[in-house]
């Protein structure tokens, strides 16, 4: 319960430092998704509830903000996916598990974003640069899988550490994606 | 993967746990409408905003070579830009003497109070294109007025506008439209887009229009919303089909949107 708590606030800060640190770096380094990398990490660490809650809190905070639209969709779009990666596909918590949710939430994260810019495009008279949309996905989408890799171990660390501090072992599988 | 517990009694945690996660930031954002609450907050965004921009200009600087012929071409991109702005200014006074000398009744509807405004947020995709400011109708932030960096450049356009905060949509983006006048061989009308990159498109300029590269491309104020004379950009590249009825041409940015965390927000002109 503080777990679930403190989380939100780590959410709340994790956006703030996406929105305003990561946000302001030079191309590539600022299409780095701390907050959906941090997620991925949770789902597959901690709770998968958790996990696709952040997901899908992290597009409903950033759209409410006004900061790009259908990313409410593509959030919910990649907590579905990875949820039924984490339980179908990557069942096993290895590392290389943890690498493959990774690619695959962003991946579909990316296809949600663009098929809503295809489809406001249809209906609006917005022009949209694919070329320069497939370099950028892609570039997030790698960003993610490294970034997984490269912090997965230190936020691997501090969820553990977090989960002995306030939550006991029994508690820690209750809270689990029921099946 | 660990073995499911799947008792009502699991299924209830859960839902308790995503109850207090969804709780929390329910909480937090009842309390940024809280004035003081946004306040200190928004204080903190802008402060990690200056940090990041800061590291930001930092990499750019390290990872740029430097007495390069890139360098020198960028030194000379500099003095174009500082050339062009005080060309726009030029512009915009001769304009306003002769505007003066035309109707005694004129009033200066171009010195309206501006709002300064700091940067607290950025899309972090769809190149940055997107920022939240901490200033909103509670400042007098309206729809449609132009943000405006440096010496009358044009960043921006106040696209939402809440209580204690706004989105700008920079002109870069590729839902951004402005009226916008070539200052050339004569007085254009056309309208430049954004496209997401670097690059701007100005479309609807009269096949008879004498343009070429190099203009500068400033805000004719035709929307009612952006005062004229604020600068666009340059022209880089001119598109030209006999058949057409209107040319085109690509707008190349005179800043990088990125370095700016300190904005004026410019009020509709009459306002």
């Amino acid at each position: 319960m503080i777990t679930s708590g403190l989380y939100s606030l780590l959410l709340i800060i994790t956006l703030a430092v996406q929105a305003g640190l990561i946000a302001s770096l030079p191309l590539p380094f600022r299409l780095f998704p701390l907050a959906m990398v941090v997620g991925i990490i949770l789902l597959h660490e901690r709770s998968v509830v958790l996990g696709a809650v952040w997901l899908i809190m992290t597009g409903v905070v950033l759209e409410a903000r006004g900061l790009g639209g259908g990313l409410a969709i593509a959030g919910a779009t990649s907590a579905l996916v990875a949820v039924l990666l984490v339980n179908f596909v990557f069942a096993k918590r290895s590392f290389w598990a943890l690498l493959g949710i990774a690619a695959g939430t962003s991946l579909s994260f990316v296809l949600a974003r663009w098929s809503w810019l295809l489809f406001m495009s249809m209906i609006t008279d917005q022009t949209i640069q694919f070329d320069h949309l497939v370099r950028q996905g892609l570039t997030m989408v790698a960003l993610t899988v490294a970034g997984v890799f490269i912090f997965g171990m230190y936020i691997r660390r501090f969820i553990r550490w977090s989960r002995n501090k306030f939550v006991s072992k029994e508690q820690l599988y209750d809270i689990s994606f029921p099946q | 993967m660990p073995k499911f517990r799947q008792s009502s009694e699991g299924l209830r945690r859960a839902i308790i746990s995503v109850g207090i996660f969804l709780g929390v930031i329910t909480i937090f954002w009842v309390c940024l409408q809280i004035p003081w609450f946004a306040n200190i907050f928004q204080r903190v965004e802008a402060g990690i905003v200056r940090v990041g921009t800061g590291i930001g200009n930092t990499i750019v600087r390290v990872t740029s070579p430097e007495e390069t012929t890139a360098s020198k071409f960028s030194q000379c991109e500099a003095e174009v830009r500082s050339l062009a702005i005080e060309s726009a200014d030029y512009e915009a006074l001769k304009r306003e003497v002769s505007e003066l000398r035309a109707t005694l009744a004129y009033t200066d509807s171009t010195d309206g109070q501006g709002v300064v405004a700091q940067v607290i947020a950025r899309a972090v995709d769809d190149d940055a294109t997107l920022v939240l400011v901490d200033k909103g109708s509670t400042s007098g932030l309206v729809l449609g007025s132009a943000a405006v960096i440096d010496n009358g450049v044009l960043y921006g356009i106040v696209a939402e506008v809440r209580s204690n905060s706004s989105v700008i949509r920079l002109v870069a983006n590729s839902n951004a439209t402005v009226p916008a006048a070539v200052l050339g061989k004569g007085r254009t009308i056309g309208l430049v887009e954004g496209r997401g990159g670097a690059l701007l498109f100005m479309d609807f300029i009269p096949q008879d229009a004498e343009i070429g590269t190099g203009n500068l491309v400033v805000t004719s104020g035709l929307d009612g919303f952006v005062r004229q004379g604020l600068v666009i950009g340059l022209v880089t590249e001119l598109v030209t089909v006999p058949s057409a009825p209107f040319k085109q041409a690509y707008i190349e940015l005179l800043y990088e949107p990125r370095e700016w965390t300190t904005v004026l927000i410019l009020p509709p002109p009459g306002l």
